[in-house]
């Protein structure tokens, strides 16, 4: 299915698709941040969201689980499916959407709390009471994250105590320890050192097994090293959509050449 | 370029001149309450006064004044004059007079004069003159009366109510006055004290003035009541006014949209802290205890009725107003804490799925805990400092009977109740000129001070606690 209008970013519904954004745009106050974007995202692999600052890549991501709820004064046209569902729908239980669609965000995060309970946390308030099912999911979370070997002595001991590439690797932990379908990283990388940020990319393409990651990068080496799909945004429009290998080598459109031979951007 | 400089110096002269200033109007103020508040326990000598006119004084020289005037001739003279404590209210109504020193023909401090202090009537400055038991004479003279005396005061508090006992003093100037022991609080002569004694006299007087209701109409006796009312008030306070303050907050911070009427709001609150305490007082009186009191007089005690039970002042009324005038300092203090917390930590929370509540039960409040407990520090030390608006919602300056006691319902919040400001007040400047309980008015200064220092140096501590949570983590 493509929209009338925009030709430039085909978009076909298969079975992998999980979820699918079609003619969303979105306003904070008067302005438009999003422009009739529509994509599909396939579920198991990971897909990225690259493009200039403010080109609206963050925006959309936030739109997958609902967080820019939480903005005053903002309005948004289209739709949104998972698995089908629309999760704008009067009927979406947004606590049950966020759920299912984790996130990881630009700053590490922590709570201010033991490392213990920082994963601890999510599946607690999903009614986890007993504490040597917590214990075990605490360790596997720890473990999916390669952070069990770093931390397991210091379970107890404030969350603040890690590095910032440690604290990142809490947060996805923390993001996967209520069991999402997807995983939504905003620039997961964009405040470490290179050897940390190595080992969130390790990370990622260990989860896509799992899980379906839509990732916003301003690297876009980052993108070619992690991604399957990527799609390119400017000026709250998607540009263009594909194979992440493809559009790297032979763009269809000439602005995302520019951009990613940096010629603009 | 060197006029630039000129300027700058000049500044910085003026500053750091003003703060030095402003650093020695305080120290000065607090050295003064110090002195004062402290030295009040101090036994003072006894000094024994001949005037050249044949009358004798026996009492404490508490300061000398110089006077000086100008004779016909149009020379100066000086002289000096000293304000004496007789402790002898049968001549001198307010215990104090005037000498002018050239009339003091001689003076010395009789090792044998003692200081009487009853429980009521004030301190009687004397010499002992016999110990009287059942209408006979048991002891004559200053070593016998003495030995007697402290023979018996082990067991003091049963004989009193015993027996007659008595023991007859005579004035300095040969009058004879019998004063029952019933009516004995404590005898020393302070003339005769070691520096030992004194330092023992001074803790034992210090000890009682915490642990003693105040005798002979806020004269003397301590200030157990109003230190007890003070803390119970406070504490009633802090019940109402953290629930209200706290909610106000996070209605403010959290869930309330941005928009006129929560800026009407805030405006609200922030003119609520600069309306003058006494206003306060006046809708306290108003509402609370005109109002709220009298229809729960009209409600629950018609009985009683034209005699009102919460219709006049009383501890919770005082709380109430209180607890107003101390809200502004609650809800800023807990909005600066919500303000502080990273948002980053809210979406962290709501993207796992966490409702609002939860997110706020779970995430904020335990990071704006320290806020709260600097807000209800704050609000403390003010309520504890604050006193006009009870003058007139329930506050009294003699109370015998505390808020909380063993009488049913043990918790009396209709009651009317001492209070530490109010005592000093009372105690410094009395309707009857005297100055007695001018020392005890410095005491009670100097612990309401202590009281509202140590709360601040406690939020102070509280506050450097939260930031360095913060800097962690922003690391």
């Amino acid at each position: 299915m493509t929209t009338g209008k925009a030709p430039i970013a085909p978009k076909i519904l298969r079975e992998e698709t999980i979820i699918d954004v079609e003619r969303v745009s979105f306003w904070y106050g008067d302005r438009a941040a999003l422009k009739d974007v529509s994509m599909a995202i396939d579920r198991q692999v990971i897909t990225a969201f690259i493009g200039p600052s403010g080109c609206g890549k963050t925006t959309l991501l936030r739109l997958i689980n609902r967080m820019n709820d939480l903005v005053p004064q903002v309005r948004m046209a289209g739709t949104i499916r998972m698995n089908g569902e629309d999760i704008y729908g009067p009927d979406t239980d947004v606590t049950r959407l966020r759920r299912r669609v984790g996130m990881v965000f630009q700053q590490p995060n922590p709570f201010p709390k033991s490392i213990y309970e920082n994963v601890a946390y999510g599946p607690r308030i999903h009614g986890v009471k007993s504490g040597g099912f917590l214990d075990e999911i605490v360790e596997r979370c720890l473990r999916r994250a390669f952070l069990w070997e770093e931390v397991q002595e210091q379970l107890e001991e404030s969350a603040f105590r890690l590095s910032l590439g440690q604290q990142q690797r809490l947060c996805i932990a923390r993001a996967i320890a209520v069991e999402p379908e997807v995983l939504l990283m905003d620039e997961p990388c964009s405040s470490l050192d290179p050897v940390a940020t190595s080992r969130i990319e390790e990370l990622m393409l260990d989860l896509k097994d799992e899980y379906t990651i839509v990732i916003v990068t301003h690297n876009m080496q980052q993108a070619a090293r992690v991604s399957e799909f990527t799609g390119f945004m400017l000026r709250g429009e998607l540009v263009e959509m594909g194979v992440t290998d493809a559009m790297f080598t032979t763009p269809r459109d000439r602005r995302t050449e520019d951009y990613i031979t940096g010629r603009a951007g | 370029m060197g006029s630039k400089w000129s300027k700058d110096d000049a500044l910085i002269w003026m500053s750091g001149g003003s703060l030095v200033l402003g650093f020695l109007m305080v120290a000065g103020l607090i050295l003064v309450i110090v002195v004062h508040g402290l030295g009040g326990f101090w036994p003072r000598e006894l000094t024994r006064y001949e005037l050249r006119d044949g009358r004798i004084v026996l009492g404490h020289e508490m300061s000398r004044v110089s006077v000086r005037t100008t004779n016909a001739a149009g020379g100066r003279t000086e002289a000096y004059r000293l304000r004496v404590r007789t402790g002898d209210r049968a001549r001198y109504p307010d215990e104090y007079i005037w000498l002018e020193e050239g009339r003091v023909a001689a003076r010395d401090a009789p090792r044998e004069a003692v200081v009487v202090e009853q429980v009521r009537g004030g301190d009687y400055f004397g010499f002992l003159d016999s110990f009287v038991d059942d209408g006979a004479v048991v002891a004559r003279g200053y070593e016998a009366v003495r030995a007697h005396y402290l023979e018996q005061s082990p067991e003091l508090e049963r004989l009193r109510r015993q027996r007659a006992l008595s023991i007859v003093l005579s004035s300095v100037d040969g009058r004879q006055q019998a004063i029952s022991l019933a009516n004995v609080q404590r005898i020393y002569a302070p003339n005769a004290m070691t520096t030992w004694t004194r330092v023992q006299h001074y803790l034992v007087s210090a000890w009682s003035y915490l642990w003693t209701p105040p005798r002979d109409d806020n004269r003397l006796g301590g200030v157990y009541p109003a230190i007890f009312g003070t803390a119970a008030m406070v504490i009633l306070m802090s019940i109402v006014v953290m629930p209200f303050g706290v909610l106000a907050a996070f209605y403010l911070r959290e869930y309330g949209k941005p928009g006129p009427f929560l800026n009407a709001v805030r405006i609200a609150v922030n003119s609520l802290a600069g309306v003058p305490s006494i206003v306060f007082g006046v809708f306290g009186l108003g509402f609370f205890v005109y109002f709220l009191g009298g229809t729960l007089d009209r409600q629950f005690f018609p009985a009683d009725l034209p005699e009102p039970t919460f219709g006049r002042g009383g501890i919770l009324w005082c709380a109430l107003t209180l607890a107003l005038l101390t809200l502004p300092v609650v809800i800023v203090a807990v909005e600066e804490g919500l303000a502080a917390v990273p948002s980053g930590l809210r979406e962290a929370s709501h993207a796992l799925g966490a409702t609002r509540f939860e997110t706020l039960w779970r995430v904020v409040v335990p990071v704006v805990l320290p806020s709260m407990l600097t807000g209800l520090i704050l609000s403390v030390a003010r309520a504890a400092g604050t006193v006009a608006p009870l003058m007139i919602t329930g506050v009294v300056a003699f109370s015998a009977a505390l808020p909380v006691d063993g009488a049913w319902p043990f918790v009396h919040l209709e009651r009317e109740f001492m209070h530490l400001g109010y005592h000093i007040f009372d105690t410094g400047f009395r309707p009857d000129g005297g100055e007695a309980s001018l020392p005890m008015a410095y005491t009670s200064t100097l612990l309401l001070l202590s009281i509202v220092v140590a709360l601040n140096a406690a939020a102070i501590g509280l506050r450097s606690r939260l930031r360095r949570r913060y800097s962690l983590a922003a690391a």
